[in-house]
């Protein structure tokens, strides 16, 4: 009987206008999306790589100069683009581009992409997780609002239950129904969306988080076939039933996520320019200064260097001290860096507890993060870059002042050339793999799961209270 | 007739719980939109507070410290911790001054580009460095945006004309009252439209009764330019919405059918269209990542130092008055002197560069900005960061303004530097002077947003009345 009422409802779905019109129009922005979008990040991935690599020569060619010197003239990296970017472009346009790591400071990453747009960018961007996020909710309910409400309207739903037909089964019926025809456009999209990862030529760990943003995409649809047959359930009238979908859905997709946005940065605030930057200079004054030689920190770490190595004066050490006190410098400052951008972040991780508080009523939050989360454009990916970033700023300029320190006489300011900076570390970044997140994602994905069952449940629940008129 | 017609919706309507839990709704909308842009006006302008506070703190402190120095009471410290020299508190590396966009009471109709751009910079004798907190910002939070009062405007107001228009005869069909109506004493179509009129005329009452006081209530003087251009956004908005709900309702289907089509239509024009300009925009008129901005920057810097001394000894030549020093016995004032002989070809160059990747991006929000009449969503998104001073038209605005400020900066100090004169109180108290608060920069087409939807509301007319002038309406 599930299986004859699926069938029924496919079928009377297929054969309205609606069904043709929406997915018609559903297939032409999804394919749209993916040209555009694709076409968009993997120039943007030629570029990002063009620039490391112009970077990494430049590093290489520079002009000879003191070691220190060479970490003060700094290098750059750039943010990775990732072969699932064009899948759903995440916080991408508003994080930045480039990244200028030198010697005493930790800079924050410069050049969002949407800064160079205009204030339309804010209004959103098609992507195919634009089309599969805000889109495809709407498809479903503009195919299921009446699931329910129309067999009461017309009278079938007096004439099913007089036949036996139990108000579980009905359920089932529609909701399988309503899933093929939701497949039936979905599964087409799915392919496409792969298109760029066969392209791009991309390894098995994108093809498994590909798979994972399908599975999250079915669990997405699949709550809102279940809310859109509950809400057909429960207002009884196919106008009350679409109008209910409809606001429902600007509820969730709409305003959520931005009141949500309000609510976080009202809750915890980020600090301010002038707030943190005193900080920070107070802190930085509270230690070594590598280039201040007046700095009581610098005086008292000499006075204890010397005796440690039983020597008189700093010409004496067995190794370059102005080297060893850049360096001495250089560790206090990023401890002091560090100190505050954690402040930062853990102001930023209170705020995004209050967005995936608000998933709790809007299963587009919920989806919205994951999928960014599996394709690699979360903020959370991107703080990883940047932190792998500050390692290798640390890692860079601590080769350059151990250089100093070691391989340099005091007093002296050798300069180095072309086959020095050639040795000196490389940026390579690996982003986490899908296998490390598996803990941060366990939770999210147990509250998709959840909301899936208990949006069917509650849809089941509505569908035994139904009424024939 | 109309009038009683009027009478008569107002009151049906008045009794409808749906009406009050609509209005409810946008007077929550609003409020809120309007409590957080107020919230963040505030927290600007704490934060710009607390910027200047301690710059004036901090020039206090070395005016104090310049007085005791020309009293004889302090000797001069390191030169570069002199506060009588003119390279220190005029900024290279650190003085300068910090000069602020104020924000302005219409800054919180809409957020725009405000988040994204910094409002402060320190204006230096090379240049000027960008401050504010935008750096600070969840790139979560930026991704979502804001629920500002654009926002409500742009995307939820037509939601709420849809709600009160999708039925207009529909319902009344479905419920078996059409007949009642028909029997009136007045044509259909007169019917129809004092039906539509009516329920517009209410509409846009309540909305300028909710939007008013609450913008008066914001600080936004009912008697400012913002506060009527944004009533007459609203106004033109719900007109737009209502032409459309028209054509839409003489298509003649259920009440399902204009709901579907209405939402599409809102859909296309809030949603999809705002998206596809983007795409649009971003595919036609690329701009490249400033990743390859940084590299060719770094070419450059590197091309300059290569042939710097042959820039000097090019100004040398044309500067004969001056003689340029052997390298070992330059002095710190020779070393800057040169180095602000050279800046302005410098700078020229830079700019070139920057000037390449602004021009691209103007090139594409032009592109955007040609394809607002493709969604009266874009036109009203558009007005309202106008209004507010947010939209990328008046960031450049302010940045022309500051490059203005900076310049007048430079040129006070370095007149001082090339006389080689020091800084006294009297200095101090002058420059202290410069305004560190710029007004909000005043965009001269700040209406192009309303002409567009005016335009889209001549479109949406015509096509409502080319249904209207057919013979048979689709509902009977």
């Amino acid at each position: 009987m599930i299986l004859e009422i699926a069938r029924q409802e496919f079928r009377g779905m297929l054969r309205e206008g609606r069904f043709r019109t929406a997915a018609l129009l559903l297939s032409a922005l999804f394919l749209l999306s993916l040209i555009g979008a694709y076409d968009y990040y993997a120039s943007l991935k030629q570029q990002h790589d063009e620039a490391a690599r112009t970077m990494r020569s430049q590093w290489d060619n520079q002009k000879e100069k003191n070691p220190h010197s060479a970490a003060h003239y700094g290098t750059f990296v750039f943010k990775p683009i990732y072969p699932l970017s064009y899948f759903d472009r995440g916080v991408d346009a508003f994080t930045g581009n480039t990244l200028f790591l030198e010697a005493h400071r930790s800079n924050q990453a410069t050049f969002r992409g949407a800064e160079d747009q205009g204030e339309f960018a804010r209004l959103g961007a098609l992507t195919p997780a634009f089309v599969l996020g805000m889109l495809m909710p709407l498809f479903i309910i503009v195919l299921g609002f009446g699931a329910a409400a129309a067999e009461r309207e017309n009278g079938n739903l007096r004439l099913l239950l007089a036949q036996g037909v139990r108000p579980a089964t009905l359920f089932m019926g529609k909701s399988l129904g309503l899933w093929a025809a939701v497949l039936l456009l979905a599964l087409p999209f799915f392919v496409a969306g792969a298109v760029g990862l066969f392209v791009a030529n991309a390894g098995a760990e994108h093809w498994l988080r590909y798979s994972c943003t399908l599975l999250l995409y079915l669990a997405y649809f699949g709550s809102f076939i279940h809310l859109t047959l509950l809400i057909s359930a429960w207002a009884g009238r196919q106008n009350v039933a679409l109008v209910g979908a409809l606001g429902v859905w600007v509820f969730a997709c709409l305003i959520v996520p931005k009141a949500a946005v309000n609510m976080a940065k009202q809750m915890y605030p980020a600090p301010n320019w002038q707030a943190y930057h005193t900080a920070l200079k107070e802190d930085l004054e509270n230690g070594v200064d590598g280039h201040d030689s007046q700095n009581i920190f610098y005086k008292k770490l000499e006075e204890e260097t010397l005796k440690k190595y039983g020597v008189d004066s700093i010409q004496h050490l067995p190794f370059n001290w102005w080297g060893f006190m850049l360096q001495k410098g250089e560790e206090h400052e990023t401890y002091v860096f560090q100190k505050h951008k954690q402040k930062l972040l853990d102001v930023y991780e209170k705020q995004q507890a209050v967005h995936r508080a608000a998933a709790v009523v809007s299963p587009y939050m919920l989806t919205n993060s994951l999928s960014q989360r599996l394709v690699g454009t979360d903020v959370n990916t991107y703080f990883d870059f940047l932190a792998a970033a500050e390692r290798y700023r640390i890692q860079l300029v601590g080769e350059l002042n151990a250089d100093m320190t070691n391989n340099i006489k005091f007093g002296e300011w050798d300069d180095r050339g072309k086959e020095f900076f050639s040795k000196n570390a490389h940026f390579d970044y690996q982003p986490p793999t899908l296998g490390s997140l598996l803990g941060d994602l366990s939770k999210p994905a147990g509250a998709m799961l959840l909301w899936l069952i208990v949006s069917g449940l509650a849809a089941a629940f509505f569908f035994n209270r139904l009424k024939p008129l | 007739m109309f009038l009683l017609q009027l009478k008569y919706e107002t009151l049906r309507l008045m009794r409808s719980p749906a009406l009050w839990m609509l209005m409810a709704f946008l007077a929550g909308s609003v409020g809120l939109g309007l409590y957080n842009g107020s919230q963040r006006v505030a927290a600007r302008q704490q934060s710009i507070g607390e910027m200047l506070g301690s710059q004036q703190t901090s020039l206090e402190k070395q005016k104090a410290e310049a007085d005791s120095i020309a009293r004889g009471l302090k000797k001069t410290e390191d030169w570069w911790l002199d506060p009588t020299n003119v390279i220190v508190v005029g900024g290279v590396w650190e003085g300068g001054w910090v000069t602020a966009i104020d924000p302005a009471p219409q800054t919180l109709l809409a957020v725009g580009m405000s988040d994204l751009q910094p409002d402060v910079w320190r204006l230096t004798l090379m240049g000027k460095e960008a401050r504010g907190d935008s750096e600070f910002e969840n790139p979560v939070n930026l991704m979502f945006g804001t629920f500002d009062l654009a926002f409500v405007m742009a995307f939820l107001l037509p939601l709420l004309v849809v709600a009160l228009s999708f039925n207009l005869i529909s319902a009344e069909r479905e419920q078996g009252t059409l007949s009642l109506q028909w029997a009136q004493p007045v044509g259909q179509r007169e019917l129809f439209l004092h039906k539509t009129l009516a329920r517009f005329l209410l509409l846009t009452g309540m909305t300028l009764l909710i939007v008013l006081p609450a913008l008066a209530g914001s600080g936004i003087s009912l008697a400012s330019s913002a506060a009527w251009m944004t009533a007459a956004t609203a106004v033109l908005y719900v007109f737009f919405w209502f032409l459309l709900a028209l054509g839409i309702n003489l298509l003649g289907g259920s009440s399902a059918q204009n709901a579907l089509r209405c939402m599409g239509t809102w859909l296309a024009f809030t949603l999809i269209i705002p998206a596809l300009v983007n795409m649009l925009a971003q595919k036609i008129y690329p701009v490249p990542s400033r990743a390859g901005f940084q590299t060719a920057m770094r070419d450059l810097d590197t091309q300059l130092e290569a042939n710097r001394e042959q820039r000097l000894s090019d100004f040398y030549r044309q500067h004969p008055e001056l003689t340029q020093k052997p390298e070992a016995e330059k002095e710190w004032q020779d070393w800057y002197r040169e180095d602000f002989a050279l800046l302005k070809g410098e700078k020229r160059l830079k700019d070139s560069l920057e000037q390449a990747y602004a021009d691209k991006a103007t090139q594409q929000a032009d592109f955007s900005d040609k394809l607002t009449l493709l969604s009266p969503a874009l036109s009203v998104y558009r007005q309202m960061t106008d209004i507010a001073g947010t939209s990328r038209r008046a960031y450049q605005a302010s940045v022309t303004a500051l490059d203005g400020a900076q310049q007048n900066w430079a040129a006070w100090f370095l007149e001082k530097f090339d006389a080689g004169q020091s800084l006294t109180v009297a200095d101090y108290e002058t420059f202290m002077k410069f305004p560190d608060r710029l007004p909000l920069p005043s965009l001269p087409a700040a209406w192009t947003g309303a002409g567009w939807l005016l335009l889209q509301c001549l479109m949406a007319g015509l096509w409502s009345a080319a249904r209207v002038q057919r013979k048979s309406f689709g509902f009977q």
